[in-house]
């Protein structure tokens, strides 16, 4: 009589069991197979006691890290664009009163996984295509406003981008005489129930209404003490009129000043 | 653990919830990960990609359909078939000859926690692989074909690796047994 080969007894004892009913009968009546079976079971009922000793094995806190500052980027209002456009921004006549704040500032390099890096080419492709449109569109010749200086330009899209972000208009901050303004010119905004709102968001999940916006279009006075260059992101809500100043969570645009 | 209160927390965005089921089943992931990539730091980034799908999804999460196990194995499974089809040829052909072996130990303090089991000691001396399938098997349940479905290993493999884990914990309590 054959006996069972080790492979067979093994996978039985892990209840995997091998094709046939020789097998089961095989174990019926020999003493041999049914004790080197007995043998595999104990051997794996302490693996699995000693498995359940060690317990999950999750990964590190780090990774915990990662992923809750991840789900926080994307729902605390923090800027999800920080791929640069200053490349981009149209030549402006510089005024000889513009502060010094109005070079580029140095925008942080969040330490970002490999597998975002889609996403941030992707952004910045849509930079770059509302860039070249901007530049296109925009008259050759700056009209004769000395005093108005476009500081920064942020290209408004869908907040939730799923699949291709179309273009929501864009919003540029302005040096004017001896304050900011933000002029937002949104087109193809969402139906909403409530009032489009406009906003800066801080790096830091700060952030400071600056309007209703209303046909898609304004120009909003940055309010003194609010720093554009620590306000990087505008961002327009569905605010409904419910009494509530705060920021209703809804955001239906948003785009990043560079 | 992950009960239906737990899971009525998830759906409605609790993010504890999320790191419950991350202390429960990310070493699931990572080493599904780990067998499937070969790279310990890739395998730590999927395991961050499916949780963070897993929360933007959580309202897809149905318990009366299936464990949060079956449901974070499927997010896995996507994710890895993703990854191989963006890996470009050269790049496929290096992890297919890379070495298990090296990919680093995973760090953890569990290794205080069995030294009343020897065979704990011994589980943690074997071959990553064979620990990693060891305890898929037997620590998350998974059977012989999902664990070759998630990780890409041939059936048959991720039979012998069990195999040889057990002869070789086997081979050393007899041995024990012999001397004591």
């Amino acid at each position: 009589m054959q006996h069972l080969d080790e492979a067979d007894l093994i996978l039985l004892a892990v209840d995997e069991l091998p094709d046939g009913d020789a097998v089961s009968a095989h174990l019926a009546q020999c003493a041999h197979c049914a004790e080197a079976l007995s043998g595999w079971r104990a051997v794996i009922g302490t693996v699995r006691t000693a498995e359940q000793e060690i317990g999950p094995e999750p990964a590190g806190p780090h990774v915990w890290a990662a992923i809750a500052d991840q789900i926080a980027r994307e729902v605390d209002f923090r800027p999800e664009v920080t791929a640069s456009a200053a490349d981009l921004r149209p030549e402006v006549t510089a005024p000889a009163r513009v502060p010094s704040a109005a070079s580029p500032v140095p925008l942080r390099a969040p330490e970002r996984r490999r597998w975002m890096m889609p996403l941030i080419a992707a952004t910045v492709g849509a930079l770059i295509g509302g860039g070249v449109i901007y530049a296109t569109t925009r008259p050759a010749t700056q009209s004769p406003q000395p005093a108005v200086a476009v500081r920064a330009v942020a290209l408004l899209g869908p907040v939730k981008t799923v699949g291709a972000a179309g273009s929501l208009g864009q919003a540029d901050l302005l040096a004017t005489g001896d304050q900011i303004e933000l002029r937002v010119a949104a087109v193809g905004l969402p139906a909403i129930k409530g009032a489009y709102e406009v906003w800066l968001f801080g790096g830091d999940g700060r952030m400071v209404s600056l309007g209703v916006l209303h046909q898609g279009q304004g120009t909003f006075t940055v309010p003194d003490g609010i720093d554009p260059a620590q306000y990087r992101t505008v961002d327009i809500s569905d605010e409904p009129s419910d009494g509530n100043p705060a920021h209703s969570t809804i955001s239906v645009a948003r785009g990043a000043l560079s | 653990m992950l009960d239906v209160g737990w899971a009525n927390r998830f759906r409605s965005g609790d993010e504890l919830a999320l790191k419950d089921a991350f202390d429960r089943f990310s070493g699931m992931v990572l080493r599904v990960g780990i067998l499937a990539l070969r790279d310990h730091h890739d395998a730590e980034d999927l395991v961050q990609q499916v949780f963070v799908r897993a929360w933007n999804g959580r309202s897809g999460f149905d318990p009366e359909r299936g464990s949060m196990a079956g449901w974070l194995l499927g997010i896995t499974r996507r994710q890895i078939a993703d990854r191989y089809a963006a890996m470009d040829k050269d790049r496929r052909v290096i992890a297919a000859a890379a070495t298990l072996a090296a990919a680093p130990v995973a760090q953890n303090s569990a290794d205080q926690l069995v030294d009343r089991l020897d065979v704990g000691n011994e589980i943690s001396r074997l071959p990553l692989p064979q620990r990693m399938v060891l305890r898929l098997a037997f620590y998350d349940g998974l059977t012989h074909s999902e664990i070759s479905d998630t990780t890409g290993l041939p059936l048959g493999t991720v039979k012998s690796h069990i195999r040889r884990a057990l002869v070789e914990l086997k081979k050393n309590r007899e041995v024990d047994g012999a001397a004591s």
